[in-house]
């Protein structure tokens, strides 16, 4: 007797958490934490949304542990931004053994779907050109705009797992998309008076940024993408700056600082570590925070060098 | 006259763009019962970006004045009509450019991943009786070709072509597998032939291994190849439990083609194997990864001599996550136990490796490995290894990489050796089992 409530307690130790929670609450799990805040957004209360990436990782590299797939395995939905950008993700979709969210189930998501993307490579393309994206520029969701298709995709999975709630969902987008709409064009406004301002980046990570907001990227500091800068690539960076008259250098958090700082060093040129998603710098946590955040940051750096610049 | 009719082309196409777009982008705002979205901001966005198409119409402006001169000039030199009508702007068809620009003809883009990985070496020995000799070897080519077979399976080959002992190409199937992927229960098989799941290295292809050459007990206990392999079956499934953490159970069986521990290829009787994975998050920064593993087949072919092996596996990784792109330490050790019957007595020996292997910069590691063995059918002969191994990656995709191995036998002299390695890849590669 003693033995068999010994364990019908173990058991029920073991079984009964998985039972209590999520009942109503649909489990999201997302690449990286752009998709989480707008997940959330759109979800509301009903959805439970963790992220694999932190906002300061390196979307890119994100190691694929067996850990990430037991979240993965209880997961209902899984959102991933595409384009091949997370090359990790299949490995771990496929390790969870979760046939909710295998590529084509209703539970997967490619949040790229029907974003207008920048950057697609024509003719014959191969690495010799660095770690190219043969379907588009994968950083589309600097762009507040396509915050809004993003979402689009996202209401499209939650809408299929819960049906009943599908208003609820619809309403929370469009809320959120109509403080996004609001945001942007106070965020253009804004940047109005330094429009075709010239910027250098470490990586190709901000097309989709610079062309909402009228910035000119005119190089990068990485020769090629993901491969590191050699001296005279930086050489010829540096005086391309010079006669640009190119006074901000963007970098990733996630990125050595050194050859931003040897290049700054050399023009005169600002460095200005700007995150590319939402927890990549202390109080951004939101992805309309995370527009705030960075339009705040470029303003301030742009008014430090004495208005516009030409 | 042609300027006004560009013009005109171009105006039909803005308006088209701006009439459509918009539109489409915000349309569900109108059915909603939500309150439409704020006509000012759609009306700032909006005028952002017709300000960005009439600047580069402006641009296209100037290039179309420009042809025009050009085509005047060329107009002015002709005294006579040509005889041929003057060249015509063709216009482009919307549909060649769709297929150009989706760069792939669909059948193609249906192709498997397939890469292609090289692996040439150099070596230097002291010891004049060593296999390897002074000399370069192309080790290996290894093609690979992984995709999704169907909705409920993939499969992955890897095919190796490798110089064999006379200089010669051999051609051999390293791995070929089909992964079912929809099994009840969270449950996943493998049938084909594949890497055993002993351990940690024997699943690694040897042009991804942290070193140039095998372990030493690997190369012991699982032969020249390097890996204990063959055709099997393997189930595996994810143990529930309470801590929530991973741990996964594998059952194999293979055919006991091995020859240092096994029977070898005429045997017909199976090996038998067991793995278990443990993996701990220590830390958002670091892991710990233990694992077990228990094989157990015959070394004769009438099946009267048993072989038992057990391993024990244990992997500490460590990388911060904002700077994980310049640091990086893994430390990994591997201990494989064997207990062997033969006609005469029971043979119990051992051996083990340790690794460790340091990031320093983005492109450049360093590591050290020590290691000491025994074999499968002799437990009084042993060696010690004592290994430096320097990796410069110039990308993901290619690898340099010099070693240097001192190896300690008690059975016959030292040796020192002299590795070098280059690694390179073409092609989508599937990542590694972590």
């Amino acid at each position: 007797m003693i033995r068999f409530i010994v364990l019908s307690l173990t058991f029920s130790l073991i079984f009964v958490p998985t039972i209590g929670l999520g009942a109503s609450k649909i489990k999201v799990v997302t690449t990286t934490t752009d998709l989480k805040a707008l997940t959330e957004a759109v979800g509301g209360e009903k959805g439970e949304v963790e992220s694999i990436a932190r906002g300061y990782q390196n979307p890119h590299f994100v190691e694929a542990k067996p850990s990430h797939m037991i979240k993965l395995r209880k997961a209902d939905m899984f959102v991933k931004v595409g384009l091949e950008l997370e090359l990790w993700a299949q490995v771990l979709t496929e390790g969870s053994r979760n046939r909710k969210i295998y590529p084509g189930a209703d539970g997967y998501i490619d949040a790229s779907e029907g974003v207008e993307l920048l950057e697609i490579p024509t003719g014959q393309i191969d690495r010799s050109l660095g770690d190219i994206h043969i379907f588009g520029n994968p950083h589309y969701w600097l762009d507040p705009m396509n915050g809004i298709a993003i979402m689009e995709n996202i209401l499209r999975g939650l809408t299929h797992l819960a049906p009943q709630d599908a208003e609820y969902f619809r309403k929370n987008k469009e809320e959120y998309a109509q403080h996004l709409q609001e945001a942007t064009a106070k965020w253009i406004k804004r940047m109005e008076p330094y429009r075709d301002t010239k910027i250098v980046t470490y990586h190709n990570s901000w097309p989709n940024f610079a062309k909402r907001f009228g910035l000119k990227v005119v190089g990068y500091i990485e020769p090629k993408p993901g491969i590191p800068a050699s001296p005279a690539h930086l050489a010829s960076l540096i005086s391309l700056m010079q006669r640009k008259k190119v006074k901000v250098i963007i970098m990733e958090p996630y990125f050595s600082d050194q050859a931003p700082r040897l290049v700054a060093s050399k023009t005169g040129a600002q460095v200005l570590v700007l995150p590319p998603s939402v927890g990549g710098a202390e109080g951004v946590n939101s992805y309309i925070a995370l527009f705030e955040h960075n339009i705040s940051k470029l303003i301030e750096t742009f008014e430090g060098e004495g208005g516009r610049v030409e | 006259m042609r300027i006004y009719l560009y013009l005109f082309m171009i105006f039909i196409i803005l308006v088209s763009i701006l009439g459509v777009s918009p539109l489409k982008e915000f349309s569900w705002g109108e059915q909603g019962k939500v309150k439409p979205i704020k006509d000012q901001d759609k009306i700032v966005i909006l005028q952002h970006e017709i300000s960005d198409l009439k600047k580069s119409l402006k641009d296209m402006q100037l290039v179309i004045e420009a042809q025009q001169a050009i085509l005047d000039e060329l107009k002015k030199d002709l005294v006579q009509p040509p005889a041929t009508p003057t060249i015509q702007p063709s216009p482009r068809d919307p549909d060649s450019q769709a297929a150009s620009k989706s760069g792939l003809p669909s059948l193609a883009a249906l192709n498997p991943n397939i890469s292609a990985i090289g692996d040439f070496t150099g070596n230097m020995s002291d010891d004049e009786r060593s296999e390897e000799g002074d000399r370069f070897g192309f080790r290996e080519v290894e093609l690979g070709f992984q995709a999704a077979v169907d909705p409920y399976a993939r499969a992955d080959f890897f095919v190796a072509t490798e110089e064999g002992e006379e200089g010669e190409i051999e051609t051999d199937v390293e791995e070929g597998y089909l992964t079912l992927l929809t099994l009840p229960w969270g449950l996943q098989a493998k049938l084909g032939k594949f890497y055993a799941n002993f351990g940690k290295i024997n699943r690694i292809h040897r042009p991804e291994r942290p070193y140039i050459d095998d372990p030493l007990f690997i190369k012991n206990f699982f032969g020249e190849e390097g890996r204990l392999s063959s055709p099997g079956v393997s189930l595996s499934s994810l143990i529930p439990n309470p801590w929530d953490k991973y741990m996964e159970l594998s059952v194999e069986i293979l055919n006991g083609e091995n020859e240092s521990s096994f029977a070898g290829k005429e045997s017909d009787h199976p090996i038998y194997l067991a793995h278990l994975k443990n993996f701990f998050d220590l830390s958002d920064l670091s892991s710990l990864e233990l694992g077990l593993t228990g094989a157990t087949g015959f070394n004769d072919s009438e099946g009267d001599q048993r072989t038992t092996l057990e391993g024990l596996d244990l992997t500490y990784r460590w990388r911060p996550l904002g700077q994980g792109l310049y640091r990086s330490f893994i430390f990994q050790t591997e201990a494989l136990f064997n207990q062997r019957e033969t006609e005469s007595r029971n043979i119990n020996s051992f051996g083990f490796y340790s690794f460790a292997n340091y990031q320093f910069s983005r492109r450049w590691y360093l590591g050290g490995r020590l290691e000491y063995s025994e074999f499968p059918s002799i437990d009084i002969d042993n060696e010690w290894g004592y290994s430096g191994i320097l990796t410069f990656f110039p990308s993901e995709f290619s690898r340099f990489r010099l070693q240097y191995n001192h190896i300690d036998r008690n059975y016959e002299k030292d040796e020192d050796q002299i590795l070098f390695q280059a690694t390179f890849t073409l092609g989508p590669h599937r990542p590694e089992p972590f």
